[in-house]
């Protein structure tokens, strides 16, 4: 049996990783073999779901425990260097998203990989979504009519329980590099390389809570990402064809909507399972909720690591909205905040400019 | 000067900390209960401390080097009352010198009687369990005054609007579901404070000099109704102001006996003798009071009509409001002037929505179009 070694215990172990290994051990597919995290609140927490797993503080004791795959969920600045690490002992890799913070780490993590013959695989969780899967195909049908434009808008008040001032660090991004990282390589999957990119967020020394990502791909097709830690924007994605729209709202893994201009009605549709097999709607089955594409996500590594079967995600595809990120925040424009006043305003270009004052 | 700034996090707290350190007023210290409530303020990078507001331990360590402190911290009956006591004497031991504390307008009801002004008599036994908790609080803190060192000014301010604020963001809710609703027109008197105007006061609350003790009313300088603050947010989505669900009282009470008796001594149930409501029930689950529609009349086989809205009882008696309350004592003894009118309030206030990612379908009358290019940060070389 595969023997797994999960590298993170913070929140989204707990909260994601835990229930999704513990449901793979359920069915024989892999062992928890051991948890790895410098704060014994953390690991204690994991080996609650665990109980037979090794409570491990320094990633180097893996070594000679015949580990086959590392998870690591740890914080984004560490994925590089515990990623290639890993993968010269021999240990196939997933890394949790974003693979890493910058495009040099990520093409190197990818050279480890190649270099090792070891499956590195990453955790773009939402192209497992069969939502998501469906909207490439409509948008590559032409369906909607000539795609024109679209919307893509995520933001809650932050709520996720972090356990120190450090997930806010500089080095670990803020909005843009959390959540923007599912976004672009989205709408990378579904549209081909943006041709031109104008960015522009809130930061001011620190790191940026609201951004915007304008982007224009081929055949003109331009929109805009609008993302934020601290207002509850519509959380959907939206697209304008010439002769209809389509909508996701993030995170629905097995529902879209999608209408005409010229008719009254929409579908507000579930997704269901087609086989060729099979008469499909004689007997419709449900697509993968979130959860479940949780624990497939793990199922397609586990399977490339035991049968050499190709991920749904190529890890090289992971590079490019990781050079998206590094090319925003290298050419940032602050955006506009419309109720801040002439004097602020002032001040803000001030202290960026000069951090001291 | 150092100040700590309690409840950082909130609507108020949030504009405070950001305005506070981006005018270099003073040095700020946000003090928030979770590293997670810090997500907001991260952009900026400032001091900042972990304190739960009923942890007098933590609170003393928050407050160290502060000179005042101002307590924003928003919540439910109990956290109100309850960060009282170990705010305060976290204040006294780190040796604060003044605290400011944010409470409300509706320590005088929703309703406020002609006349009422900060020396009027403030009821604890209110229909509303936030006035009562307010009220309470407040006459805490100056009983804890006469005991301790630490300056006391209480800020009431009115309905405080903005960028952010739940009265706007609830009524956009509401309307974009078909759910917004008004009363009597949205002609009841509307006691607004744009939180810059707040955020001035406070300022002031922090630098003006003998004010220990005094509680002050604050609002806008302008008197607008319900229907002034909403109607250019409803011409925001291009909707018609007027198809919006106007109630007009009287109200028919079916639950809460309890209540209705005490709601039986206010001016809006003066009118509940005379004849039961069109179609709206008014339910009491504990204290929240709602309107709904007539549920016996439901049907399945009946076309739904647009909108259901839900009424809680501090709205229905908001909106019935029909006294300015006075800022005058701001202005003799905080030297309170509002810094922006009304319509300079409502600009940003829409500005922002655009911001916050709703979608424009015609822009109001007051509107003008504010927008300026972005201001590169970084040029690429």
């Amino acid at each position: 049996m595969i023997k797994a070694a999960l590298i993170g215990c913070g929140a989204v172990s707990q909260l994601y990783y835990a229930p999704a290994l513990h449901e793979l051990e359920n069915s024989n597919l892999l062992k928890v073999d051991s948890v790895i995290d410098p704060d014994p609140d953390n690991r204690l927490r994991l080996v609650e779901h665990f109980p037979d797993a090794e409570m491990i503080t320094e990633l180097e004791a893996l070594v000679n425990r015949n580990i086959d795959i590392a998870i690591i969920t740890s914080p984004p600045d560490l994925h590089a260097a515990q990623t290639i690490s890993l993968l010269y002992n021999g240990i196939n890799v997933f890394c949790e998203k974003p693979l890493s913070t910058n495009s040099a780490d990520a093409s190197a993590m990818i050279r480890a990989s190649v270099d090792t013959k070891k499956v590195l695989a990453v955790g773009l969780l939402r192209r497992h979504f069969s939502s998501t899967q469906t909207i490439r195909k409509i948008l590559q049908s032409n369906i909607l009519g000539d795609l024109k434009s679209f919307s893509c808008q995520e933001g809650h008040i932050f709520r996720w329980p972090v356990s120190s001032a450090s997930y806010f660090d500089k080095i670990n991004g803020g909005v843009l590099l959390d959540i923007g990282v599912h976004t672009l390589d989205l709408l990378i999957w579904w549209l081909g390389h943006p041709e031109d990119i104008y960015y522009e967020d809130d930061a001011v020394n620190g790191i940026e809570v609201n951004c915007r990502v304008k982007l224009m791909f081929k055949n003109n097709i331009e929109g805009e990402v609008r993302l934020s830690r601290d207002t509850e924007l519509q959380n959907k994605y939206t697209f304008y064809g010439s002769k209809g729209w389509l909508v996701w709202d993030v995170n629905e893994a097995d529902n879209i909507q999608m209408g005409f201009y010229d008719f009254n009605y929409h579908l507000s549709a579930a997704i269901m399972n087609s086989n060729e097999n099979s008469i499909p709607y004689l007997q419709p089955t449900p697509t993968n909720n979130f959860q479940q594409s949780f624990t497939a996500q793990l199922i397609d590594v586990l399977s490339a690591v035991k049968n050499r079967t190709k991920l749904l995600i190529p890890i090289g595809e992971a590079l490019s909205s990781i050079k998206i990120i590094e090319y925003c925040y290298k050419n940032r424009n602050l955006i506009k905040m419309p109720w801040l006043t002439d004097s602020e305003y002032f001040n803000i270009l001030r202290i960026i400019k000069e951090p001291s004052i | 000067m150092k100040v700590g700034i309690i409840g950082a996090n909130g609507f108020i707290g949030t504009r405070l900390t950001e305005q506070l350190y981006l005018t270099r007023f003073a040095e700020v210290r946000a003090i928030v209960r979770s590293y997670t409530a810090l997500a907001g303020l991260s952009r900026l990078k400032i001091d900042y401390r972990i304190a739960d507001g009923f942890d007098s331990k933590a609170l003393l360590e928050a407050f160290v080097d502060c000179e005042v402190v101002v307590h924003c911290i928003a919540g439910n009956s109990e956290t109100i009352l309850g960060t009282i006591e170990p705010v305060y004497s976290a204040a006294q031991k780190a040796g604060v010198q003044r605290l400011i504390y944010l409470s409300s307008a509706m320590v005088h009801g929703q309703m406020p009687a002609p006349g009422t002004n900060e020396e009027s008599h403030l009821d604890p036994r209110q229909m509303l369990p936030f006035n009562n908790a307010k009220v309470r609080a407040e006459k805490l803190l100056l009983k804890l005054r006469k005991k301790g060192r630490v300056e006391i000014v209480i800020l009431r301010p009115g309905i405080v609007f903005g960028p952010r604020s739940t009265w706007i963001i609830k009524f956009i809710s509401d309307l974009l579901k078909g759910d917004a609703f008004l009363i009597n027109d949205g002609k009841g008197i509307c006691n607004s404070i744009y939180i810059d105007n707040l955020i001035h006061a406070i300022k002031l609350a922090i630098s003006e000099e003998d004010i220990d003790q005094n509680t002050f009313l604050l609002k806008d300088a302008e008197q607008i109704t319900w229907a002034d603050l909403y109607r250019p947010l409803t011409e925001y989505f291009g909707y018609d102001f007027q198809r919006i669900t106007n109630i007009q009282p009287p109200f028919y009470i079916t639950e809460g006996k309890d209540l209705l008796y005490r709601i039986k001594n206010t001016k809006l149930i003066k009118s509940v003798s005379s004849p039961v409501p069109k179609n709206y029930l008014i339910s009491n689950p504990d204290a929240s009071l709602s309107i709904e529609h007539d549920k016996k009349k439901s049907s399945q086989w009946r076309i739904p009509a647009e909108g259901n809205p839900t009424i809680d009882l501090e709205r229905l008696l908001l909106y019935q409001c029909d006294y300015a309350l006075p800022w005058k004592k701001a202005y003799k003894y905080l030297n309170y002037e509002p810094v922006f009118s009304f319509i300079d309030a409502m600009q940003r206030t829409i500005a922002w929505m655009e911001f916050a990612g709703y979608e424009s379908k015609k822009k109001p009358k007051l509107f003008q179009n504010t927008h300026t290019p972005g201001i590169r940060i970084v040029n690429d070389e």
